[in-house]
């Protein structure tokens, strides 16, 4: 290698290298016409009979009233009026039954459909949406998950990992270079990255140096994309923000709007807070006070701009809570009978599927487990649920475990 | 010349018991065996690595860091003949290296991520490895005092492996079979192994070691006894028949009184008798060094899948065994033999080679090796004191909370030849306040004193060179960089092009890789 040679490959590589594989926009609008999902995580379990199957009138019930919905079957709590307005394109499963009382492996089980097993790792469900219907050239990561982090890719591997956005304010960390160094500096690096890559690459050592370089391309194009303002909420119009909330929910479930707009194919977006042992009423309103605005105005504005017939929207958490109110006005970990809500990509709304005992204390018809509430999932988003992954040590293992669809909820 | 017969027959008579000698001789042996093989495949092998590729290697693969820039230099520039031995040696010897180990063996065994409330727990975990790995203990001593360990974490830091298993019998008994008998039984666990010959009887024979752990939480800190009651069932149903302690060998254990039945385990997991347990480690070590073990994935060895080289593993576990399982006579021998001195630049027909070790396989870092080689880089890693010093750990121990979290729990058993690197990796290398910081020529840096009193460009480039990529620039690279150099203005726009070369070293493959 010579001196012109060296400065050619500086050249070509601020030129050209960085900035060959632009995000065609064509490939972007076909991308749209994909299915997509957006799970709201309620993370610590959210209270099934304070929310969406009420139980008025009796003891377990508490103060919560049920009020009307456009749904003429489907009677939810006041705190949810704007989501009542939504119930005709919602259908909720009453009947979610599973065996995990802890937070950690309830989480794994609702994430994953399966529960922890020695040395496997199974991959976050937005994961297998990722490598099933990702695209790889895609300029945006095709999972990325809001607030708190998802479930690691297991076996998949990093390149199914979620991206993630601890703030949905500030949107995507590390996206711009440091302080003080500006687009002449910034440039300057990576001309000289340019070359240093080629050299190495040039030694011949095999496609680790290519594959590093590759993700340094993408992350460079990511940087320099128009889509990166995908993330910027503060582009929306002020009653749109409005709209969704200004609190970490609403911000979030506005960003998972505009993501699967811009060609993601799975957004989690995760609220905090529903692990309510203690202090029934107030806080309980307060959850619905960010949880309503934010999940009626994200149904409506996907149903508005027809994202919904592509667009699965899953509302659920690791388990549901106890019946009985406990001594400490709040309510226990509750795996037996909870429920799911579920709209779009041809989910039928306003219907029930499942249902529980007066006190809630026990399913009456149709219970539901992880493994079909997961076959469902797939079904909605056109993914073989039978398809095998492998683990590392050559095990195969089929994305959902014998589940079938709940069939019901596509009519 | 001499054939494989004979030289087995030459280790049958001279037993190994770990002396420099021992370990030269065992290295020639597995050179001869590793020549064979690359003739009869028709590789051939790569140049010798040069003595910068070897430095670097060496640093990583022992103490988890790349040198000080003084140190690559003095090494680069030394005459002497045994200089690469002589470098083995001292790193064997330098705190670096129980640092490292301690923290391969804790991710393997606890993992990265961790509930924030055990964080504490996790640290002393983490020193005790560090302070048995220090104090040169035999790897089977390690792994029985985890296997046994009672009591709290306060007083008996290796009782933390248990706890981390929630003192799970079948959660034990798949770690333990995983990490120290390099077999996966825990698919036995549901069904008998599809592959294998494990059977549900021998998971839950090995799980009834661990039927009798109890797990207590005094005062909300948990605490591990041995008890006298417990029973594990077949398939883990509560109608199933109680399954009897058998070891993987398939004898049964004998009734004990007075020896816990983790005891039993112990002893027999760690006894020289048991081939596995001697083959296990090796393998482990093996791929440590060499990016890939002797028999891949290293936690799935068994009939189905056999070693690349079974002379070799044979030979390496027998002679650890004599050598009183030492951790550091195995890397003696590892860092002795000429497939570890290899260019990782292929020859004319070994590119697609993964599986003879014809040539050195990049290895990523992990991300305790990158953040700390970053840390290395500027200068600070030479002072040995400020290194050590707990405000300094404290803050090491932030920025690697935030790396790891980014980077993820990278799986031991992920593909070498398959770089799973993610975009924001790469914008947090590029762009975070972390990475900034080491760059930022105005903080104090002793890099950046060493570039301002620099006499010339070439030394400026020199240098950051050897505190990045441990070698000198090539004239290319030399005269492409002061052309960049040479157009400032001044002494501030120069220490901005250097910051900016700086951030490009540390950006690219070639520090990204162990090559």
């Amino acid at each position: 290698m010579d001196r012109r040679y060296f400065l050619r490959t500086c050249i070509s590589s601020s030129a050209g290298v960085w900035v060959t594989c632009q995000l065609n926009p064509l490939v972007a609008a076909e991308e749209k016409n994909e299915r997509a999902m957006i799970l709201l995580w309620m993370n610590g379990g959210p209270r099934q009979m304070d929310t969406f199957d009420l139980k008025p009138g009796t003891a377990n019930g508490g103060s919560t009233r049920a009020i009307r919905t456009s749904a003429s079957d489907i009677q939810i709590s006041q705190h949810l009026p704007t989501l009542a307005r939504q119930m005709h394109h919602v259908s909720l499963i009453r009947s979610m039954t599973t065996k995990e009382g802890s937070h950690e492996r309830g989480r794994y089980l609702m994430h994953t459909g399966y529960l922890p097993l020695g040395a496997t790792r199974h991959p976050s469900f937005g994961s297998i949406v990722s490598s099933e219907l990702g695209q790889k050239a895609s300029s945006l990561p095709n999972f990325v998950s809001v607030s708190l982090p998802s479930l690691g890719p297991g076996f998949l591997g990093m390149t199914h990992a979620a991206f993630h956005v601890p703030d949905p304010e500030t949107g995507v960390p590390n996206a711009a270079p440091a302080a003080g160094v500006n687009d002449g500096r910034f440039n300057r690096r990576l001309s000289i990255l340019g070359a240093l890559e080629q050299s190495f690459a040039a030694s011949r050592r095999g496609g680790p140096a290519a594959d590093h370089f590759e993700v340094y391309q993408k992350g460079v194009r990511l940087m320099r994309s128009e889509t990166l303002s995908a993330f910027e909420t503060q582009r929306e119009k002020e009653p749109v923000q409005e709209a969704y909330g200004k609190n970490p929910f609403g911000r979030a479930c506005l960003l998972a709007r505009r993501l699967v707009e811009a060609g993601v194919k799975c957004v989690e977006v995760s609220m905090q807070g529903w692990d309510t042992h203690t202090g029934n009423e107030k806080n309980t309103q307060e959850l619905m006070a960010s949880l309503d605005p934010a999940m009626g105005t994200l149904i409506q504005e996907l149903a508005d701009r027809g994202l919904l017939e592509t667009t699965l929207v899953a509302w659920m958490g690791e388990f549901g809570r106890t019946p009985k109110i406990n001594v400490l006005g709040g309510r226990d970990h509750w795996p037996k009978g909870w429920t799911a809500a579920l709209a779009g990509a041809g989910v039928q709304g306003g219907l029930v599927v499942g249902k529980t005992s007066a006190d809630g204390s026990e399913i009456t018809d149709r219970p539901v487990t992880p493994p079909e509430l997961f076959a469902t999932f797939c079904h909605a988003l056109k993914i073989d649920p039978a398809k095998e992954n492998y683990t590392p040590t050559g095990r195969p293992i089929p994305i959902v475990n014998s589940g079938t669809p709940v069939k019901e909820l596509f009519g | 010349m001499r054939g494989p017969p004979l030289s087995f027959l030459l280790l049958v008579l001279i037993p190994a018991t770990g002396t420099a000698q021992d370990a030269a001789a065992l290295a020639a042996r597995i050179d001869e065996a590793m020549e064979k093989t690359w003739r009869s495949e028709r590789l051939t092998p790569s140049p010798r690595a040069s003595d910068e590729e070897f430095l670097r290697r060496c640093h990583l693969d022992i103490t988890g860091l790349i040198p000080a820039a003084q140190k690559a230099r003095d090494f680069i520039d030394s005459k002497q003949r045994n200089k690469r031995d002589l470098l083995v040696g001292e790193l064997l010897e330098s705190k670096g290296y129980s640092r490292h180990w301690s923290t391969v063996w804790s991710n393997l065994l606890i993992g990265r991520a961790g509930e924030p409330i055990d964080k504490l727990a996790r640290l002393q975990f983490q020193q005790w490895l560090d302070q048995r790995f220090a104090a040169g203990a035999p790897l089977n001593v390690i792994v029985h005092e985890l296997l046994t360990a009672q009591g709290t974490v306060l007083d008996n830091p290796p009782v933390y492996w248990t706890i981390y298993h929630d003192a799970s019998a079948e959660e034990l008994t798949g770690a333990a079979a995983r990490h120290f008998l390099g077999t996966q039984i825990q698919c036995a666990q549901c069904h008998d192994h599809p592959f294998e010959k494990w059977k549900q009887t021998d998971f839950y024979g090995m799980a009834a070691f661990f039927g009798r752990v109890q797990q207590q939480r005094v005062l909300g800190i948990p605490r591990i006894a041995d008890v006298r009651r417990g029973d594990v069932r077949l398939g883990g149903m509560t109608d199933a028949p109680i399954v009897a302690p058998r070891y993987l060998d398939g004898v049964n254990a004998k009734n004990a009184l007075f020896l816990s039945r983790r005891k039993q385990l112990a002893d027999w997991v760690t006894a020289s008798e048991n081939k596995l347990f001697a083959r296990a480690m090796v393998n482990r070590m093996w791929a440590q060094f060499f990016g890939r073990g002797l028999v891949d994935p290293v936690d799935d060895m068994g009939d189905s899948n056999p070693a690349v080289y079974p002379e070799v593993l044979e030979q390496l576990a027998d002679a650890f065994v004599a050598a009183d399982y030492d951790p550091k006579f195995l890397i003696r021998v590892m860092t002795k033999t000429k497939a570890y001195h290899l260019t990782s630049m292929p020859s004319r027909n070994n590119q697609d080679d993964w599986t003879y070790f014809s040539r050195a396989y990049l290895k990523r870092l992990t991300p305790e090796e990158l953040i700390g080689s970053v840390i290395v880089s500027t200068g600070v890693g030479a002072n040995e004191k400020l290194m050590e010093s707990p405000l300094f750990q404290l803050m090491l121990e932030s920025v690697k909370q935030d790396f790891v979290f980014v980077f993820g729990n990278m799986d031991e058993a992920e593909e070498v030849s398959e770089f799973k690197g993610t975009i924001a990796q790469a914008l947090m290398m590029m762009n975070s306040k972390h990475a900034a910081r080491v760059t930022d020529w105005k903080l104090f840096d002793p890099i950046s004193l060493k570039l301002r009193t620099a006499r010339s460009l070439e030394a400026c480039l020199e240098w950051l060179y050897l505190s990045t990529l441990s070698r000198r620039p090539s004239i290319v690279e030399t005269r492409g960089l002061s052309r960049y150099l040479r157009g400032a203005s001044g002494v501030n726009e120069r220490l901005e092009i250097c910051e900016d070369i700086y951030w490009s070293l540390l950006n690219c493959s070639e520090f990204a890789f162990n090559h």
